[in-house]
């Protein structure tokens, strides 16, 4: 059955691909010989990261703002970042369920509250890492625009975004990859559809709403 | 957890009821949890408090080489006394310990950092230059240098360091000699340094081949 529309995906990926990128060659920075690599007379890592910082603030906001089929996308949007009926018993679900415990997951809207934390959650660490990177990239190509005390007061900021965004990469990638009940919702972003046996153990206030509508006779 | 989720409807019987007084809670996750979150609170405060301190930079893929014995600090040039010191010879030259900011022209800086080794302006005078001149700094392995005009090289705080925070450089921050201009950003003092040598014409240094200024003041 349908889950996400073609915007939807090319929304999420907009964000996702030059967020993984920049995750990547940042993290590799840490690592000097690897830093030092050298491609015809630039550092390679730093200048990849550069770039894709420039891709990143640019690639999501033009697909939000000028992406064929947007509606979906904004309803998608408004569904992640309000509130629903069963968030916070979803949300007890989820306490136990990391301390171990073996519960039934409570019936979810389209998107569970989890879902909405880490929307929210990234959203605003996207912000952050973006704001404190435009600084340092401004910075990298020229010295003319900001002092050398204010850079260094953001530069910390940048890794302090880095460093608390990691368990929510790290989880968001468990859950759509390897965890076995939740990676069936992978397809939904892939291809835009998913299982109806998938969605009526996760999302099931989705299915029955969707079904309902289904289910109402054509109007006249 | 694996396939037999309940298929939950709203309105159905399967419709599970919340979460009972005490579901059985894994104590061994707890304690994951709870060192995860310590890891990260940690993490947290050493960025912000600025710990974290140092990034390595290096432009040869293998940080060079250090033998004390065969270790050679090379003074020459437009001078009247070229000079080739051993560590021993280096080490018995006066030392003077100074507090410095250290900046990056990357963007990041570490604050107070504790230098101990030979001020520039004592090798100066040891080797006499024969006129105004230009200096370059050489790092082992050959790839990396940098160069200063004379004045700068005799700014007060121009450090040939050795020692930081009271212990030997450690390879990645140059072992056994760095240059250390605390008026400019990092990439005008080499590490893994090994020759100072005095030119009538100003040698164009490694990073500013590659676009950064020739004279890396603060901005």
């Amino acid at each position: 059955m349908p889950r996400f529309s073609a915007a939807s995906r090319l929304a999420h990926w907009a964000l996702a691909v030059p967020f993984l990128l920049l995750l990547v060659t940042g993290l590799l920075l840490f690592l000097p010989p690897v830093k030092a690599v050298h491609v015809g007379g630039y550092r390679l890592v730093p200048l990849v990261h550069v770039i894709a910082g420039g891709v990143f603030l640019v690639a999501a906001p033009i697909v939000w703002l000028a992406a064929p089929g947007r509606g979906a996308l904004r309803a998608d949007l408004r569904g992640l970042l309000s509130r629903s009926a069963g968030d916070g018993a979803w949300l007890r679900y989820a306490g136990y369920t990391l301390l171990g415990a073996r519960l039934a997951a409570p019936p979810a809207a389209k998107f569970n509250a989890g879902q909405k934390l880490n929307t929210a959650a990234l959203l605003l660490h996207s912000a952050g890492l973006g704001l404190s990177g435009l600084v340092l990239g401004i910075n990298f190509f020229t010295k003319a625009v900001f002092g050398s005390a204010f850079v260094e007061r953001v530069f910390p900021l940048h890794d302090l975004f880095m460093l608390l965004s990691l368990p929510l990469v790290a989880g968001h990638l468990y859950l759509a990859t390897i965890n076995p009940p939740t990676r069936p919702s992978l397809r939904g972003m892939l291809d835009g559809r998913v299982r109806r046996d998938w969605a009526a153990a996760h999302h099931a206030r989705w299915l029955h709403e969707i079904e309902a509508t289904q289910a109402r006779p054509e109007r006249p | 957890m694996s396939g037999s989720i309940p298929i939950a409807v709203p309105g159905s019987a399967q419709q599970p009821s919340p979460p009972e007084a005490a579901p059985r809670i894994s104590r061994r996750r707890l304690l994951w949890l709870g060192a995860g979150a310590a890891l990260l609170i940690g993490g947290a405060c050493r960025v912000l408090t600025g710990l974290s301190g140092f990034r390595i930079n290096e432009v040869e893929s293998q940080t060079p080489a250090f033998d004390p014995g065969s270790f050679r600090l090379t003074v020459d040039g437009a001078v009247a006394k070229p000079l080739s010191l051993s560590w021993a010879e280096l080490l018995a030259l006066p030392a003077v310990s100074q507090v410095s900011d250290f900046h990056c022209v990357e963007g990041w800086g570490v604050k107070d950092v504790r230098w101990q080794g030979v001020r520039l302006q004592t090798l100066i005078d040891l080797v006499q230059p024969q006129h105004p001149a230009f200096i370059t700094f050489h790092s082992l392995g050959g790839v990396y240098r940098d160069s200063l005009t004379i004045d700068q090289a005799l700014l007060a705080d121009t450090l040939l360091a050795y020692h930081m925070y009271e212990q030997p450089l450690t390879p990645p921050h140059g072992q056994p000699l760095r240059l250390i201009v605390p008026q400019m950003y990092g990439y005008k003092g080499p590490k893994w340094l090994t020759r100072v040598e005095f030119t009538a014409q100003r040698v164009v240094g490694y990073w500013e081949q590659r676009g950064w200024q020739i004279d890396g003041w603060l901005s």
